[in-house]
């Protein structure tokens, strides 16, 4: 199924038939174990989370991208919207631990200080960020001071 | 199906699509190296799963003694390093989700309904995961079962997915880019810092957690929910004394049985064990939850205990903890782990007695085995 007119391969086939019968062993799985495995809940968490993707995260992705950076120099669109984004997968990943949503009785569960080791994270990625920045400009400089191929002709005396 | 959506977002899906970032290229790129993560994951995840629910054809061998430590931190981390991968594929097909016609014909429809369990299943099993290591479990399942059938259903889905983009895979990995005018080189450079900011996001979270596994990057393991040398003498509980329903076991009333086939039936005091050999082994404990830490145990070779109670070296046993309830509260030893002299019934964890969170008065370790099968406050052993 790669382009609107090309007829299915082999090779889709092959993938569908395996694919739907891998599939199938694993709902029967989910639901033969059902006690463990609350199949319902499953189903429920894999639309939701694909729902929230497509209609949340996304759009959101596309927003920030365009409307949150587009004022800003073209040499410092890009790092900054690279940066944006590491920042914000580092801080939904850390957003457990920062909250300490899996904290009981036991030291040695959450043993660190998860807030400022998140912010010296996001510091590396800033700086990061900023390094390729400056890694432009000096090589945008380099460019500008070096001659035109013309100006290297044997015609010009070099 | 004819719907189609409004003028203005074809629009924004055709300028997007002309985008390298959301072309074929940058998609194929993204997918095969989702592609060998899931694959990886899938893999050692079976592994892990097969050792702790052996069906009879499958053996687990003691040695290498770290063997399990590798494949399961290499689960935990390749998942991990897998997340921004999985987020830089999903936006950079998102345009592709509002082509038309929505579905042109069956093997089509089928191929996108596949893509429901597909982004559902791939962003279970990473949050889901997250959740786990972070010991928070915002759901009414057992996560081991529950992860362990979904990666059928996602890795069903993923073969389903491979089969309808192979071709286009292919053709797009092979492609050799265009003659590098100005336009060409700006969109191939857009694509490469693209795919160079997907790397530095996958290696950012790879640096601050595999500390958790390979003890001389504890130190960068900044987001890590365990440290390896962080807890009750020097390294991780994953359930106490108290969570376990234990306390602390009176080492004046302790007994150890060890019984069922074999001609003497045991029954020893703590004092007892503490008069018998005693064998020492560096060995790592490894949780599934992907941290690990080496420690020096000293304790009774179970082999030398089965031994002495008449039972032959090549039986198989089972471990039975004081915990009331659990899943976990009996252990399975197969002969060969039970012939290795390092499957020990320790005493000790680095000269000290153990700490009743750490199984005191005694608890199972034994080389190559998950860190739920290293039984804690072990009172029986029962050889079959």
């Amino acid at each position: 199924m790669n382009a609107p007119n090309q007829r299915p391969g082999k090779a889709f086939w092959i993938g569908l038939a395996a694919g739907w019968a891998v599939m199938a062993f694993g709902v029967v799985g989910l639901i033969a174990n059902r006690a463990d495995t609350k199949p319902f809940e499953v189903a429920y968490r894999f639309v939701e989370l694909a729902l929230i993707h497509d209609a949340v995260v996304a759009p959101l992705a596309f927003i920030a991208g365009a409307i949150g950076t587009h004022w800003l120099p073209a040499i410092v669109r890009g790092p900054v919207r690279g940066a944006l984004a590491l920042s914000a997968i580092v801080i939904v990943f850390a957003f457990p631990l920062v909250q300490r949503l899996g904290a009981r009785q036991n030291s040695s569960v959450l043993p660190l200080a998860y807030g400022p080791n998140l912010a010296i994270v996001l510091a590396a990625i800033w700086l990061a960020g900023a390094a390729v920045v400056v890694r432009r400009l000096v090589k945008r400089r380099q460019q500008r001071w070096q001659p035109a191929p013309s100006e290297l002709s044997p015609e010009r005396g070099v | 199906m004819t719907i189609a959506p409004p003028k203005r977002i074809e629009q924004w899906r055709d300028r997007q699509m002309d985008d390298p970032r959301h072309n074929d290229r940058t998609a194929a790129w993204l997918g095969l190296v989702l592609g060998v993560s899931f694959t990886i994951c899938f893999a050692t995840g079976l592994l892990s799963h097969l050792i702790q629910h052996p069906p009879s054809w499958f053996v687990w061998f003691p040695r290498p003694a770290g063997l399990y430590r590798v494949t399961q931190g290499v689960h935990v981390a390749t998942g991990l390093a897998a997340i921004p991968v999985l987020f830089a594929k999903l936006w950079s097909v998102y345009p592709r989700l509002l082509q038309t016609p929505v579905v042109r014909n069956l093997p089509h429809a089928l191929e996108r309904l596949s893509l429901v369990p597909l982004v559902g299943g791939a962003l279970f099993m990473l949050v889901s995961g997250v959740a786990n290591i972070d010991l928070w479990y915002p759901w009414s399942f057992f996560f081991p079962a529950a992860h362990f059938w979904a990666a059928w259903i996602t890795m069903g889905a993923l073969v389903v997915h491979v089969g309808a983009k192979l071709t286009m895979t292919r053709q797009a990995l092979r492609a050799q880019p265009r003659p590098l005018d100005e336009t060409a080189r700006t969109a191939t450079t857009d694509r490469r810092h693209f795919l160079a900011w997907v790397g530095a996001a996958s290696a950012t979270l790879t640096v601050v957690t595999i500390g958790q596994t390979v003890y001389p990057l504890r130190h960068l393991a900044l987001l890590a929910s365990r440290r390896p040398d962080r807890g009750v003498q020097g390294f991780p509980v994953n359930q106490t004394a108290a969570e376990a329903g234990v306390g602390v076991i009176d080492a004046a009333t302790y007994r150890l049985r060890v019984d069922g086939a074999v001609s003497t039936p045991l029954e020893l005091t703590l004092d007892d064990l503490r008069h018998l050999p005693m064998r020492t082994a560096t060995l790592p404990i490894a949780c599934v939850e992907g941290w690990s830490a080496t420690r020096q145990w000293t304790g009774v070779s179970l082999r030398d205990l089965v031994a002495m109670a008449g039972a032959s070296a090549d039986r198989s046993a089972t471990v039975v903890s004081a915990e009331e309830r659990g899943r976990y509260r009996t252990s399975p030893v197969n002969p060969d782990q039970l012939a290795d002299r390092d499957t020990i019934l320790a005493l000790l964890v680095d000269g000290e007695p153990l700490a009743p969170d750490h199984g005191f008065p005694v608890r199972l370790i034994g080389p190559n085995r998950p860190g739920v099968q290293q039984t804690k406050w072990v009172t029986g052993v029962v050889v079959a």
